[in-house]
């Protein structure tokens, strides 16, 4: 899916989440975090031109997607292969028939943006790549993101279907102290989908369904309430039989955790932070789920980088 | 009187100091001599038979002896001998009455103990033949001395000797009195380390001669021994550690024996262990696992190996305390979140040595704590006072911008190490505003502003492709391979193999030059400054503390680079910092005099106490709580030492053989917050003394040298019949010149008798009349 790009346009929107992650910063406190000063001197004219500019200037911390095999065999819609513009890869041929680069690079970009301001992780919007699981740069980083997503639901035309290889590469990545977030999977097929590549990869470990008490939710901001972000195509905007906050599709978020109690992979089931990042410059994407978004992963990362 | 001349006559005889109590010319002497050879001569020159000149030579000799035997008596001749005055002298008997006098290497399997009984007090004991000249005083010892009046109280059961000590106490004893000698009976084996011969040189300086009596073997003929046993006092995290063995080995030479580990009555571990030859000794280690977080006494047992002598030095007790003690506090600030950061936590996560009190900002105006003990610690940031901040042991500092800590914070800091002895390393990038703060005073390397470094060496430790950014083989130093901070593992060789196969790093920001007093132990392999090779780590001590540089950010690729089961990041990482805290001072320290003790011992306790800002205190009120393993209670005060500055001491006997528990507790900081660091739990242990059984064999050459310097005389036991003539007429301070007849002992008169009845004979035989 294409991403909207920070342009004039939508000058309006784009301030959205700034200001509006600044306020819920304003609101939340937690026994850990002290409360910020927000950013007074905001100035959106500079921001634009900050973020126009920008280059690939080399940060401590680089966002890693990554792409893996799917049903099918296919391996990712990049590199070649079929590619089928939004739907690119549906039952796809050969290794190209995933989803594992849906919304990239924007949601990164625009991601990564916001941690470049907020926090004070070493980042900015070009701090991003994909590498293939099994590639062993890998573990050069110590934190992955992946798109679990398989269209359509309930379909085994597509989507990650990891194999033993990468099954092994990421039981390593983790063992060695690797955080892995998975996105954007949807309903009990998903669901089982994704219990299914679980078992796995970690056939002795349970699925934990966390609380909003458990301490990933207050590492920066305290989430208290995990919020079903919308997809823009399987949700609202394509009008995919979804509305926002349907309650067949409650949210929540699984973990794998380690030996010692901590989570070394999150999961996000009926919910795409994927594109709540993209969409943030999108004028009709709703900026509450932009935000929520922005924090839950913001979250995540401090609690990557202290665990 | 003896049949036969004495010993003592010959002796003075042979020295000269005999002479002729009629004082007549030698010369007179002689002539009468030869004129009663002549006059012999002219009797025989006419016979009643014809004798040949055989005989009548014969013959002539006989009466001539006789005549002469009888003049020389007429003559008196007598010797001047040394003899003390009966019952006005004294005499002391030193009987060693320590363990290695059980042990049964005599004849028939005896000890020496019941062969030093049988010589005093058996059939033809000395104890009663001295009586009849001395006033005999005897005296047991091992590494004490008490008088003793009957066999009864000897017991073997010393778990020391001491010569030295035991030839002091009959000086101080007995000084006054006519001491005109002393008989030392022992086997010789001193252990207490002092040497015994000055003072047998100053008793020979004062005539009073030191006789040795030594007894048993020289060397054990049989013997499987454990004479030394090496094991960590303390364990830091209930881990595991080794106990070094040396056996000693007399008679099995190459023979395979058990050794086994027990704890109490459970045998904990066992190993076979191949003996060296004979007299050598052989080294081995045993890894151990403590399973109980208290003090545990381990015994280490040799199996008995037949016809073995003795058996008490088979077994070996020893102490380890693995009981609970407070972890080491360090405090990690850090500017923001960071790969490093994560995996310092983790590395310490399960080192319950150590607890790391984070504090991390994770945005602007934003904090993480992790690590803290209350809602409160670390709730206003960075400490601002001393006594927050010297709760802790170390300080590390990450990657932190120049306004996260004030001047005064900064000040704080240095007193931190230098006075209070905590550790700081810093282990992230140095803006170039610290340049002129005290961080550059604390600190191990120089730091030099990044605007006068050349080209090359700008850039930091990001990523990127500047030079200091890339990714380098980081290299050991001489210090760095066998320092115990980078030990990966214990061997050499290992320890150089597991090293090279670790990732690279990536980035190295450059701070200057090591100071010259710091240690550098690891540098980057290609960039240099000022023609230094560029310190990735390096310390040094400042004051009291240690502080430490680590100048790459990039120590988790070996964690994320290296098999997750791989603990070399941990190991690396946990060394380092109990490095840096652990010498942190402590308000109260407590001491022994020694490692382990025996019953009877003097156990002489030393606290150091140091009051709130750690200064030697010398007005507390200091005081001990001892608990022994029968449950006995002592309570004491501790008194200063006035010579040693917040040194406090005590001592006391100990009468039961186990663990002793120990509090020294200060009561006069009983008004501050935390008191948690005023009071000491410490332990030490009473075993089975093994130094009696070590090395236990005669040793002769002391004695000798004993008797040597003191102008006595040595035995050994099986010769020492002749002792107690030999004392009575040793010549002491107290002995008197005696003249004695020699006309009328027995030998002359039997020898006049022969020479009669051998000129009967002869002349009967010839048939003279």
């Amino acid at each position: 899916m294409d991403g909207n790009r920070v342009t004039g346009i939508f000058l309006g929107r784009a301030l959205r989440p700034w200001l509006a992650v600044s306020a819920a910063l304003l609101c939340n406190a937690s026994l850990q975090a002290q409360t910020t000063a927000v950013p007074l001197d905001f100035d959106p004219e500079s921001f634009l031109r900050e973020a126009n500019s920008e280059v690939a200037v080399p940060t401590e911390f680089t966002w890693i997607r990554g792409r893996y095999t799917n049903y099918g065999g296919g391996g990712g819609r990049r590199g070649g292969g079929f590619s089928g513009g939004d739907f690119g890869g549906f039952g796809g041929g050969g290794r190209r028939g995933g989803w594992w680069d849906t919304d990239y690079p924007d949601a990164e970009s625009n991601f990564l943006r916001g941690v470049q301001r907020y926090t004070n992780i070493d980042a900015n919007s070009k701090s991003y790549d994909f590498l293939e699981l099994t590639d062993p740069r890998l573990f050069e980083h110590t934190f992955l993101y992946m798109n679990m997503k398989r269209v359509p639901i309930g379909s085994t035309m597509s989507g990650p279907d990891f194999s033993p290889e990468e099954i092994e590469a990421m039981r390593e990545f983790m063992f060695r102290g690797g955080f892995i977030l998975l996105d954007d999977f949807w309903g009990d097929a998903h669901l089982e989908d994704f219990q299914t590549e679980m078992v796995k990869l970690f056939p002795e470990r349970p699925l934990v369904k966390l609380d909003t008490d458990h301490e990933i939710f207050h590492t920066f901001f305290d989430v208290e309430e995990v919020v079903q972000v919308p997809g823009r195509a399987v949700t609202w905007d394509f009008n995919g039989g979804f509305s926002l906050d349907d309650p067949n599709y409650p949210p929540a978020v699984y973990a794998i955790l380690d030996d010692d109690g901590r989570v070394m992979l999150v999961a996000n089931h009926n919910a795409d932070l994927g594109d709540g990042w993209e969409h943030t410059f999108f004028e009709p994407y709703p900026t509450r789920y932009s935000n929520e978004a922005y924090k839950i992963a913001i979250n995540y990362l401090i609690y990557a980088f202290t665990h | 009187m003896n049949f036969i001349l004495d010993q003592h006559y010959l002796e003075a005889i042979a020295q000269g100091r005999f002479t002729f109590a009629y004082g007549l010319s030698p010369w007179l002497a002689l002539l009468l001599v030869v004129a009663l050879v002549g006059v012999v001569w002219w009797s025989y020159r006419k016979t009643t038979r014809a004798l040949s000149p055989a005989w009548k030579t014969g013959l002539i000799t006989l009466r001539s002896l006789v005549l002469i035997l009888l003049f020389v008596c007429l003559l008196r001749p007598v010797v001047t001998t040394e003899q003390v005055v009966p019952q006005e002298t004294y005499l002391a008997i030193l009987v060693d009455d320590s363990q290695s006098m059980s042990i049964p290497d005599l004849a028939g399997s005896q000890t020496r103990a019941a062969a030093v009984s049988d010589l005093l007090y058996g059939d033809a004991g000395i104890v009663e033949g001295l009586g009849d000249t001395f006033q005999v005083r005897t005296f047991r010892f091992d590494k004490n001395t008490q008088r003793v009046s009957e066999p009864g109280a000897l017991t073997a059961a010393g778990t020391a000797s001491s010569l030295d000590q035991a030839l002091q106490y009959v000086d101080e004893q007995l000084s006054g009195l006519a001491l005109g000698g002393v008989l030392l009976i022992s086997d010789g084996a001193d252990n207490e380390g002092v040497d015994p011969l000055p003072r047998a040189q100053s008793f020979g300086a004062r005539e009073i001669p030191v006789f040795t009596v030594g007894v048993g073997q020289e060397n054990i003929p049989r013997d499987v021994g454990i004479v030394d046993v090496v094991a960590a006092k303390t364990v830091l995290e209930g881990s595991v550690f080794n106990v070094d063995i040396a056996l000693s080995n007399q008679g099995y030479a190459n023979r395979s024996v058990e050794v086994a580990v027990l704890d109490g009555e459970t045998v904990v571990t066992t190993q076979q262990v191949v003996l060296g030859d004979d007299n050598s000794t052989r080294r081995v280690s045993i890894e151990l696992e403590p399973e109980r977080r208290e003090a545990i006494v381990y015994t280490l047992q040799v199996a008995e190996q037949e016809d073995e002598i003795v058996l008490q030095n088979n077994r070996y007790s020893f102490l380890v305390d693995n009981s609970e003690r407070p972890a080491l506090d360090v405090l990690y600030v850090d500017g923001h979140p960071r790969n490093e950061y994560k995996f310092i936590r983790r590395a310490v996560e399960g080192d319950t040595s150590l607890r790391l009190a984070t504090y991390l900002q994770t945005g602007p105006g934003k904090f993480y704590r992790q690590g803290i003990e209350s809602a409160l610690e670390l709730s206003a940031g960075f400490p601002t006072t001393r006594e927050e901040l010297y709760q802790y042991e170390a300080v590390i500092l990450g990657d932190i911008d120049r306004d996260f800590l004030t001047d005064e914070q900064l000040e704080m800091l240095q007193d931190f190490v230098a006075e209070r002895g905590g550790g700081l390393l810093v282990a992230g990038m140095l803006q170039d505003e610290f340049v002129d703060t005290v961080l550059a005073d604390i600190l191990p390397v120089t730091l030099v502003p990044s605007t006068v470094l050349p080209q090359n060496l700008q850039g930091g430790i990001t990523r990127g492709t500047h030079l200091t950014g890339e990714i380098f083989t980081p290299k050991l130093t001489t210090a760095g391979e066998f320092s115990e901070l980078l030990r990966l593992h214990s061997d050499d060789a290992e320890n150089r193999r597991l090293w090279a196969a670790m990732p690279d790093l990536q980035g190295a920001y450059v701070t200057g030059r090591a100071k010259p007093g710091a240690t550098v132990l690891m540098e980057h392999n290609a960039l240099q400054f000022q023609n230094q090779a560029l310190p990735i780590i390096a310390m040094q001590r400042y004051g009291s503390g240690r502080s430490m540089t680590i100048t790459s950010a990039s120590t988790w690729r070996w964690q994320m680079m290296m098999p997750a089961e791989d603990q070399s990041h941990e190991r690396v990482w946990r060394q380092l910092l109990r490095w840096l805290s652990v010498s942190a001072l402590e308000r109260v320290t407590v001491e022994f005099d020694r490692e382990f003790y025996h019953v009877g011992d003097t156990v002489e306790v030393t606290a150091t106490v140091r009051d709130i800002n750690y200064q030697p205190d010398n007005k507390a009120s200091v005081w001990v709580h001892l608990t022994g393993p029968q449950g006995e209670l002592l309570d004491a005060a501790m008194e200063w030492d006035i010579d040693r500055d917040g040194v406090y001491r005590t001592s006391f006997e100990v009468q039961n053989e186990g663990v002793f528990n120990l509090l020294v507790d200060v009561p006069s900081a009983a008004g501050e917050a935390d008191r948690s660091d005023t009071e000491r739990m410490s332990a030490f242990v009473v075993t089975p003394s093994l130094r009696e059984f070590t090395s236990a064999g005669r040793d002769t050459a002391l004695l000798q040298r004993i008797a040597e310097v003191s102008a006595g005389r040595y035995y050994d036991l099986e010769q020492s019949s002749s002792l107690v003539n030999d004392i009575t007429y040793t010549p002491n301070a107290y002995s008197v010149e005696v003249q004695e007849d020699l006309w009328d002992t027995p030998a002359l008169l039997f020898l006049l008798i022969l020479l009669l009845c051998a000129d009967w004979v002869a002349r009967r035989f010839k048939g003279l009349s």
